[in-house]
């Protein structure tokens, strides 16, 4: 029986994380009334022109350094023609023979997908179909979005989902794309073929209606699969766009509004050349934040341990943070699990980094317990102030004061004189005891140490 | 000549043409098509392609919020609009409707 | 002959007031001629004394594909039906800025295609030095209204001889900028890359005028350009020394007339000291079909937009495919529709080498030929067109025939480079003739002191004057 490998190659495009959208200065937004965020130019009306927006360039830079591409000094638009109601102007505003950037590289499970191509284009609106009518809401028209598209070198479906995650985290870390899937600001269309013939393609399908990772390992399992079992059987694999239907788990063959058309790509005659100079080249280069990996690196340099350090490394919101922390606060092993047990169980919130340090120098320091700390930060995350203002209003500051402190114990000695007197008996495992009490009724603010001292003087008192 | 196929030219530009002009068009078309053969008697090896007249490095813009439209402006100059969208007769039906 | 800078005078002295000008110009409307689709007097009238600038209380016309907000834009065209645009062109604006008072939209062949305001949904326009005549197109309202004083001056657009052409037919002086001279946002667009917003006038003068107004880089059109704006004004510079080619590919099949006329215009630069070197482009023959291979490729993707769903024409269906069929076959007459068709084709996978691609290399060999013709000699001078105006139905609806007078015009757009054509005299039928000069990129001064020197030593009768 012949082998059949399949191979794969993903386009993926990513909204591009600006302020306005890619021709026009409407902002970009999600979830606003629709038809609200337009101009004439994203309604493609009579007479508009586009204007490149230069933000959208750089953060496309970004993730083409970040791929390893070959950025070149000169691109070039073009229209892709289609009728489409998301399509205002009736043709969208693409690259096409001259793109931004081509012949990249990333490794995934050790091994190399290369990276054909990566350019700028403009998105289309949404469609929402409801009843007998389509609506069109325009908001999302123009939209910048960069398309990243690999060579055929995946070979497996994990492969292709590990693929996805790594360049998610990249578009991410590079500041490029929020890249939620759920948003639809990360989309992905794989293409597989299958082949029993070493170094040559088969014919391929391309799957749509991707919208998690897991629909995506779903779908490409079962199209091998389909597609296995048809060249097994003799038959030939027909070149289409399939669908994915996420409630059966299968992928169905459309017909969409690509297959039988012609796009008709030609130069955008209202774009000159994009001319990309050394030095501009230069300057996004080194406004990059590092990546995963390199962070990863760091940590483990740092001493975190391997586990900690990815778990890190992996959030850009969370090493962000612990970065600007330990500038603030040298002490990494103790910020490390502050960020891992507390910044993520509370949901990565917004917090500062001078007040991540601040608390955790009141922990390390003993003016606070780390219970109390635990408590501080989820005031921190609740209410949006300092530890030093939480800590001072709470009057929470560890009471490490002896007198007050042994007037206390005595309380505790007098509230259970049964207890006190095995404890004076020698049952010296008591201390325990007594010293949950103390703490119980200074609201954790006593300083254990402290107070276990006081107790184990009445007992040699004895 | 080979004559060429208004059905599709028509199809791919959308425009619906009835019986008896798509049988002038047709006429009209291989006549222009002929006539803009003309341009084969060139000799072009080797040159560029000009698609911009006066070239010039493309303009950026920053990335700054400015003026949007107001949403009765938008539906203005449409009838056919419902809750704040444009709509026409739907496009596609879920598969699992 | 007088001047924007005349009137402004007059309105200075207290002989004249804007609302008199106004009202003159709109009582020579003639709806006969056609010249209008939208006039505009009540915006014109509220408009005065607004602003005071360059052209406070001047009438100016503008052909209905350059947007005016809150005033219907039709491109002569019926697929626009009820669009009110939001915005006003660069241009539009700027005029406005100047105290400029937009009496109205000018009729024009449907989307700016054609030269003989023959093929428009609002009807045709006819010339008024003869009815039965065309008054050249596609900008032919803008022409007839300046030619007949229902407008001081106008907005043309001129992606093959637009705004050329028709000043020839009805004895004007019109302006085709360089390209990227002018905005072009807010021009509906027909071939974005030989579109330019033109100017049609009586005079030189009054073209330099509004050139200088409207002239610049607009950070809405990535295609304008930041060269300095020139003082088109100052018109007075001596022609000696002078050199202007006859490029003798633009002499073969022209009219006797014609032929004439533009020689005096040759003899009249000789005796101010200009000389006529002879220089050659030998690709002019290929000309048109370049031209129409590239404007019917860019009009096929420009027109697309008209699909009903955001504005226009709207037409019922049972799915969206025949929604937008029904509305687009029903909204463009057949002129519009044979060059979508023809701009699909060659742009279609199977054609785009052999026709799209191909023609833009020998847009490139056009190009450098005037380049090299341009360097040799300061100006090229030519008539504007083959013939005086033409008669109405002669041409029309004929593929063939419809780019007969694009011939001697359609070069300087494909290369970008600026060219006026002004009157050189009338036919032995009583018809305006045109000459073309072409000059080097953004040498629109040059072109108009040449013009307004030869108004100087031979005056040219305008109608009605």
């Amino acid at each position: 029986m012949e082998e059949f490998k399949p191979r794969m190659g993903i386009e993926v495009h990513a909204q591009l994380d600006t302020t306005t959208k890619l021709f026009c200065s409407c902002p970009v937004a999600f979830g606003e009334e629709p038809n609200t965020n337009v101009c004439p130019i994203c309604l493609g009306l009579p007479g508009v022109l586009p204007v490149l927006n230069k933000r959208a360039v750089e953060l496309a830079m970004r993730v083409a350094f970040a791929l390893n591409c070959h950025l070149h000094k000169e691109s070039r638009f073009a229209r892709k023609n289609y009728f489409y109601p998301d399509l205002p102007k009736g043709y969208q505003i693409t690259q096409f023979k001259f793109p931004l950037a081509t012949s990249g590289s990333i490794k995934v499970d050790e091994k190399i997908i290369r990276i054909k191509r990566l350019h700028l284009e403009e998105e289309a609106a949404k469609l929402i179909h409801l009843g007998d009518k389509t609506f069109v809401d325009y908001n999302r028209a123009g939209v910048p979005l960069v398309e990243i598209v690999t060579e055929p070198d995946i070979t497996s479906a994990v492969m292709a989902v590990d693929y996805l995650k790594k360049l998610q985290k990249i578009l991410q870390f590079t500041g490029a794309s929020n890249a939620v899937m759920a948003r639809g600001e990360f989309r992905c269309e794989p293409n597989i073929s299958v082949s029993c013939e070493k170094g040559k393609l088969g014919t391929r399908t391309e799957i749509k209606n991707l919208n998690s990772f897991r629909a995506v390992k779903r779908a490409l399992k079962y199209e091998i699969k389909r597609q296995k079992k048809i060249l097994q059987e003799g038959g030939t694999i027909k070149q289409e766009t399939m669908r994915f239907v996420e409630k059966a788990g299968v992928t169905r063959s459309t017909r969409s509004k690509e297959e039988a058309s012609d796009y008709r790509y030609f130069p955008e005659p209202d774009l000159p050349p994009l001319l990309i100079k050394e030095e501009w080249m230069e300057k996004v280069k080194r406004s990059i934040p590092t990546l995963p990996e390199e962070r990863k690196k760091r940590y483990i340099e740092l001493g975190l341990n391997e586990e900690d350090a990815i778990i890190i490394a992996n959030s850009k919101k969370a090493s962000n943070l612990f970065d600007e922390t330990i500038q603030q606060l040298d002490e990494p092993l103790e910020i490390s699990k502050w960020i891992i047990r507390e910044f993520r169980a509370h949901n990565e919130p917004n917090i500062s980094p001078t007040s991540l340090a601040s608390l955790v120098k009141m922990v390390i320091q003993g003016s606070i317990s780390r219970i109390i700390g635990s408590k501080v930060f989820s005031m921190m995350v609740r209410t949006g102030r300092t530890p030093e203002e939480i800590v001072k209003e709470k009057s929470l500051l560890k009471i490490s004061d002896k007198e007050a402190l042994t007037s206390v114990v005595k309380e505790v000695f007098a509230e259970n004189p049964e207890e006190f007197k095995d404890f004076q008996n020698g049952k010296s495992k008591l201390i325990r005891f007594f010293i949950g009490r103390v703490m119980k009724k200074t609201k954790g603010r006593a300083n254990p140490k402290e107070v276990g001292r006081i107790i184990s003087e009445y007992e040699q008192k004895h | 000549m080979k004559s060429i196929d208004i059905r599709h030219l028509s199809k791919l530009a959308n425009i619906e043409l009835d019986k008896k002009e798509e049988k002038k068009l047709q006429k009209d078309l291989d006549a222009i098509i002929k006539h803009i053969q003309k341009i084969h008697e060139v000799d072009t090896k080797g040159l560029p392609e000009t698609i911009h007249p006066n070239l010039t490095s493309l303009m950026l813009r920053n990335d700054k919020v400015g003026k949007s439209l107001s949403r009765d402006v938008v539906l203005l100059n449409k009838e056919n609009s419902k809750d704040g969208y444009f709509t026409v007769e739907r496009l596609i039906y879920d598969d699992n409707q | 002959m007088m001047t924007i800078n005349d009137y402004l005078k007059l309105f200075d002295e207290g002989k004249l007031t804007p609302e008199e000008l106004l009202e003159s110009c709109c009582s020579k409307i003639d709806p006969d001629l056609n010249a209008f689709i939208t006039v505009t007097k009540e915006r014109a009238r509220n408009a005065i004394g607004s602003v005071d600038g360059k052209i406070r209380g001047i009438p100016v016309a503008v052909k209905d594909n350059i947007n005016v907000k809150g005033v219907p834009t039709t491109c002569g065209s019926k697929i626009l039906k009820g669009f009110i645009p939001p915005y006003s062109a660069t241009v539009v604006e700027r005029i406005e800025k100047e105290g400029g008072l937009l009496i109205g939209k000018t009729n024009l062949d449907e989307f700016a295609m054609g030269s003989s305001t023959e093929n428009s949904h609002f009807g045709l326009t006819k010339n008024p030095f003869d009815r039965e005549r065309v008054p050249g197109g596609s900008s032919g309202g803008s022409a007839v209204a300046v030619a007949t004083g229902s407008a001081i001056i106008a907005l043309g657009s001129d992606t093959g001889g637009s705004v050329r052409q028709p000043a020839s037919f009805c004895g004007l002086v019109g302006l085709k900028p360089t390209y990227g001279r002018v905005s072009r946002y807010g021009l509906v667009a027909f071939a974005s890359s030989l579109d330019q917003i033109g100017i049609i006038g009586r005079n030189a003068m009054d073209v330099g005028i509004l050139l200088v107004i409207i002239a610049g880089k607009d950070p809405l059109d990535s295609t304008s350009v930041t060269v300095d704006v020139q003082d088109y004004t100052d018109l007075d510079g001596s022609l000696e020394g002078i050199k202007i080619g006859i490029p003798e590919e633009y002499f073969i099949d022209i009219d006797e007339d014609v032929l004439e006329a533009v020689i005096e215009i040759k003899e009249i630069l000789q005796d101010v000291g200009v000389s006529f070197p002879s220089v050659s482009l030998p690709t002019s023959e290929f000309v048109i079909p370049t031209y129409q291979i590239i404007s019917y490729a860019e009009a096929s993707s420009n027109l697309a937009r008209y699909d009903g769903v955001r504005y226009g024409l709207y037409h019922s269906g049972v799915n969206f495919s025949d929604e937008i069929r029904k509305t687009r076959n029903d909204g463009f007459l057949s002129e519009v529709k044979r060059r979508i068709l023809v701009g699909s084709f060659v742009l279609s996978s199977q054609a785009i080498g052999e026709y799209y691609e191909k023609a833009l290399t020998i847009r490139s060999l056009i190009k450098k030929e005037f380049k090299d013709a341009l360097d040799k000699v300061d100006y090229l001078l030519t008539p504007t067109t083959p013939s005086p105006a033409f008669k109405i139905g002669e041409r029309f609806d004929d593929p063939l025939k419809v780019h007969l007078s694009d011939r001697l015009t359609a070069g300087a757009n494909l290369a970008g480079i600026p060219a006026v054509s002004a009157p050189a005299g009338m036919s032995r039928n009583n018809l305006p003739i045109g000459y073309q000069l072409m000059g080097r990129p953004f040498d629109e001064k040059g072109l108009l002191s040449i013009v307004h020197q030869v108004e100087k030593i031979k005056p040219f009768e305008l109608l009605g004057e």
